[in-house]
């Protein structure tokens, strides 16, 4: 009985091990395709976790396919897959932060899938937001035609990533004491004025000090009376 | 020296020992056919001129204010700021004080934040520059009043009672220093925003914020500590003030129910801290809180009650719970600022800042311990509480110094003079021999003895029969009459003078008559 407990309390302990190591659930978008021309499809999905940690970078994967590709297009080039933050900053959706990934892939028949790995950093601004993945297309045809084309698409498809922020750390945020050239430009007034103030300090400090003195000379004058 | 009648001689005798009793120094100057006598109260500047002159009708007395101008004193600071400001439409110079200078500071934000020539920024700094010197000459004039009105009592020997000055013109009188000391906290605030080198683009990077959050942080932060400080200061100046002028009068103890007895000085201290904090409100609208909301405005006067609540509980505590207090303000008010960081960065500056102010409240309650040395010069005053400087406090200890140097000096030639003694005693006559001699110690220790025994006799009403005192009774009533406690050997140089002229087997010995003689010198000084 005893090993079986241990042995369930370690199984226990290394599944929460890794339970805790994973730090954002990972969600797949669902495929998104799209018909430039009748039969030749494209299709694209985006991989991702939809909790972002503050200060720490993201990975966000694309698959892009290509599917029936006719052939009167001799080459299909995938120029830019912009990444666009979207966030609702004050009761509107704003575009906070773009990134553009600018792949030198181009999709033959022979390479038919190509996958985008893109790391991002989380914004300052919100802690909602979603990601708005555009694809920028270029296609070449048999005859020099080329064409270019857009497709976009949300990441993920409902709800928001949430940014988990640190939220003790931001609570209080001290930045120690201000730099020399304050201390230079303040201090001066600073002791001016405490100096002012302890005006009267000063006066009943003489006054105790004069006091003190006379009693002293007297004592002096009244030992030498006294030697002589 | 000019021919005085009887009857102007025995007024200006009245008119000095009444000039005495209400706490006056005089100076007398005689003419053809009038005498006039000065008197100066020991703290402050009030001068009042006592003319006693022989008319047709009789003696005519007449008190007069005089020297009314020195009351100025108080405007000046802000007669210079508006100087400053009207300089200043002159570009050249307001390059220098601005721009072009060796501190690095623009002199015109320092002082008055800021505030532009205008109509409303003359009215604030002539408000809060020249509301001291009428609130001074009013109470002035009020004193003068009761001066005339009991002369006659006093010339008649009857008993009067002060009129107090009324409690609004106390919460008036109480402005000035409270202001000077929350005017100089708000440059010490505001003070960075008016450098000009470096400092300011220093600061502002350290704590990852924009000017303009900076000051809106500062702003807020002095708004809260400010009125909190206000509350205090006002409600102690202002309930010691009215102690002051109410001291003899015995309506506001035994007057009201218990309840109305014990909530009255938080209505008087409030009222007063909401006055003060007005004016103050208005005053900084105008120069260093132009930027600031209406909330800001409004926050002043309402910590500035909480405060003086608080001050009225601690009130009769003492100096060192003031000053606590005044710290434990800070602390709390910047521990909540601690708070704030989080999200507005600009507040880290201003904990770090209101560390520096701490020592302000312990100089404060140092500056108090200025009443002990005051009332050791026989000057019970509070009017100097929290003045920046107390320049009157400290010259009122100069003139009493120099007075009582006057008196030496005139004693000391008193005791050159030969005298007779107007006692006829039978048994005092056996020793004058001793007594003859100017110079010797027995002559100098009679002339201290009859001293004392002169101004004891004197303390008694003319008609009262006073006989010669014991030695142990003189000495108890010096000790009572200049609170000083009674030295070692005082009693045996007593006991030696009665026997040097009463006893008639008695031989002096000159090493004791020397000692006891500097014992009864002092004891003669102290009661002049």
């Amino acid at each position: 009985m005893r090993r079986r407990g241990s042995f369930f309390a370690l199984l226990f302990l290394i599944v929460n091990g890794i339970s805790l190591g994973i730090s954002g659930q990972s969600t797949t978008t669902i495929v998104h395709s799209y018909e430039p021309a009748e039969g030749y499809l494209f299709q694209a999905y985006a991989i991702g976790t939809t909790t972002w940690n503050e200060d720490e970078t993201s990975q966000i994967f694309v698959n892009i396919t290509m599917n029936n590709v006719p052939s009167s297009l001799s080459k299909i080039d995938i120029q830019l897959v912009g990444f666009t933050q979207m966030g609702d900053v004050s009761g509107q959706e704003v575009a906070i932060n773009t990134v553009v990934d600018t792949p030198s892939f181009s999709l033959s028949e022979t390479n038919r899938t190509l996958l985008i790995n893109q790391t991002l950093n989380p914004p300052d601004e919100v802690d909602r937001f979603f990601l708005n993945i555009s694809i920028l297309l270029r296609t070449t045809g048999t005859v020099d035609q080329v064409e270019v084309s857009t497709y976009s698409f949300r990441f993920p498809d409902t709800g928001t990533i949430l940014v988990s922020r640190d939220r003790l750390g931001q609570l209080v945020q001290l930045y120690g004491f201000p730099p020399n050239s304050f201390f230079v430009a303040w201090f001066p007034y600073y002791f001016g004025f405490l100096f002012l103030m302890s005006f009267p300090a000063i006066i009943v400090a003489s006054d105790k000090l004069l006091s003190w003195l006379r009693e002293e000379r007297k004592k002096t004058v009244t030992d030498e009376e006294e030697e002589n | 020296m000019a021919e005085r009648s009887i009857q102007v001689r025995r007024v200006s005798e009245r008119v000095k020992s009444y000039f005495v009793t209400n706490g006056m120094i005089y100076n007398v100057s005689n003419h053809t056919n009038r005498t006039i006598i000065k008197g100066k109260r020991r703290l402050g500047s009030d001068e009042v001129e006592c003319i006693v002159a022989e008319t047709s009708r009789g003696t005519s007395v007449g008190f007069y204010l005089i020297n009314t101008i020195q009351n100025f004193v108080y405007a000046i600071p802000f007669v210079i700021l508006l100087f400053l400001h009207i300089l200043a439409e002159n570009s050249t110079i307001k390059n220098t004080l601005t721009t072009n200078n060796v501190f690095d500071i623009n002199f015109l934000k320092l002082l008055t934040g800021d505030g532009q020539l205008s109509i409303m920024f003359v009215i604030a700094l002539i408000i809060v520059g020249f509301l001291p010197v009428v609130v001074e000459y009013y109470i002035q004039n009020i004193r003068l009043n009761n001066l005339k009105a009991n002369f006659s009592f006093y010339s008649k020997g009857g008993i009067w009672e002060s009129r107090e000055i009324s409690p609004n013109v106390v919460i008036l009188q109480a402005v000035r220093s409270v202001i000077s000391h929350a005017y100089v906290l708000a440059i010490l605030y505001f003070l960075i925003f008016s450098t000009t080198g470096e400092a300011l683009g220093e600061l502002l990077s350290h704590y990852n914020t924009s000017e303009e959050e900076l000051k809106i942080g500062v702003i807020d932060a002095f708004s809260l500590t400010i009125g909190l400080i206000i509350g205090l200061i006002s409600t102690d100046k202002v309930l010691s003030l009215r102690a002051e002028s109410a001291k003899y009068d015995k309506r506001n103890r035994f007057s009201g129910s218990f309840l109305e007895r014990r909530m009255e000085p938080y209505i008087f201290a409030g009222l007063a801290s909401l006055v003060t904090s007005l004016i103050f409100t208005f005053f900084m609208s105008q120069t260093f809180l132009i930027d600031a909301t209406i909330q800001h405005s409004i926050q002043i006067p309402l910590y500035a009650v909480i405060g003086s609540i608080i001050a009225t509980i601690i009130y009769d505590e003492g100096n060192i719970w003031l000053a606590a207090v005044y710290a434990i303000l800070i602390f709390f008010a910047s521990l909540i600022f601690v708070f704030r960081t989080g999200n507005q960065p600009e507040y880290a500056y201003i904990v770090v800042f209101h560390l520096f102010l701490l020592p302000i409240p312990f100089l404060i309650f140092l500056s108090k311990e200025l009443e002990q040395l005051l009332k050791r010069y026989d000057i019970v005053n509070y009017e100097w509480y929290y003045d920046l400087i107390p320049i009157l406090a400290m010259y009122s200890i100069l003139k009493r110094r120099k007075e009582r140097k006057r008196t030496i000096i005139e004693y000391e030639k008193q005791l050159e003079e030969e005298i007779d003694f107007s006692i006829d005693d039978q048994k005092l006559q056996l020793n004058r021999d001793i007594l003859q001699d100017c110079d010797s110690y027995a002559y100098r220790l009679a002339r201290h003895y009859f001293e004392l025994l002169l101004t004891y006799t004197a303390s008694y009403e003319e008609n009262v029969l006073v006989l010669i005192p014991t030695s142990n009774q003189l000495e108890s009533w010096w000790s009572l009459k200049t609170k000083l406690k009674s030295k070692k050997g005082q009693r045996e140089a007593l006991n030696y003078v009665d026997n040097l002229l009463w006893n008639t087997e008695f031989v002096p010995q000159d090493e004791l008559s020397q000692n006891y003689e500097l014992l009864c010198k002092e004891m003669v000084l102290a009661i002049k």
